[in-house]
């Protein structure tokens, strides 16, 4: 067998259940993930700002805004919101390891990441509730 | 920091990260005790390679992160590759 290595192998399984949630031990392995797939740069983002910036790779100046807590992935082009992304990654992953899936997600396979998430398209008939929603989008400087 | 940290850090293991298996375990191995034909190495390779190949064929996605930390897909195993991920599913929303 290939060494295999869950949360609470990787780090001190000095606990009492060994089978219990060990939140620190989850914290502790979604930050060495993170740092792994995650460049220098993208973290101290996602810690200044909360978000994480994805350029995209098959349309210039489109940029995907994912939330480090989840809920909508915010789509821009040419710097102007034009969409609302609604997808999650499924499984047991914390907050920031679902965000860095979606991120690899999006640089790895663009096309499939759009097929699989519901797109809320933000234009003049958007629906009342599209448009409040819009209004919480990520502040502009997080595009920076 | 564990073991597999310090190893990982030494720059010559090679990981899977299987975000789509509960528990998102890791599966590591030592591509140069491999190469020099340790059999423990080996049989870990061998796994890791099982697991990589048959997601793939079974339609998952699994990419390499680059020393750029940008993702790319991959269709084949390379035990040289670092770090794979193999990705879960995404549901809309």
């Amino acid at each position: 067998m290939a060494e295999m290595a869950s949360s609470g192998d990787m780090e001190d399984d000095a606990r009492e259940d060994p089978a219990a949630p060990d939140p620190a031990a989850e914290e502790r392995r979604a930050t060495y993930f993170a740092e792994q797939a995650l460049s220098e740069q993208t973290r101290e983002h996602l810690r200044r700002t909360g978000f994480v910036v994805v350029a995209s790779r098959s349309v210039p100046e489109r940029r995907y805004v994912l939330p480090k807590d989840g809920g909508f992935t915010w789509l821009y082009q040419g710097g102007a919101l034009v969409a609302l992304l609604c997808g999650q990654a499924v499984g047991d992953l914390s907050p920031t390891e679902a965000l860095i899936a979606l991120k690899l997600w999006i640089e790895a396979d663009e096309e499939e990441f759009l097929q699989k998430v519901n797109t809320f398209s933000l234009d003049s008939a958007s629906s009342p509730i599209l448009r409040v929603l819009a209004a919480l989008a990520p502040p502009p400087e997080v595009l920076a | 920091m564990s073991a597999l940290g310090e190893r990982e850090r030494s720059g010559f293991m090679g990981m899977v990260r299987l975000m789509s298996v509960p528990g998102a375990p890791y599966l590591v191995w030592d591509a140069e005790a491999a190469a020099r034909g340790e059999p423990e190495a080996q049989v870990a390779l061998r796994e890791a390679r099982r697991v990589v190949v048959e997601a793939i064929a079974g339609g998952e996605t699994v990419v390499q992160i680059g020393p750029d930390q940008v993702s790319s897909r991959v269709e084949d195993f390379d035990p040289e590759a670092g770090l794979l991920v193999l990705l879960p599913r995404i549901a809309g929303g």
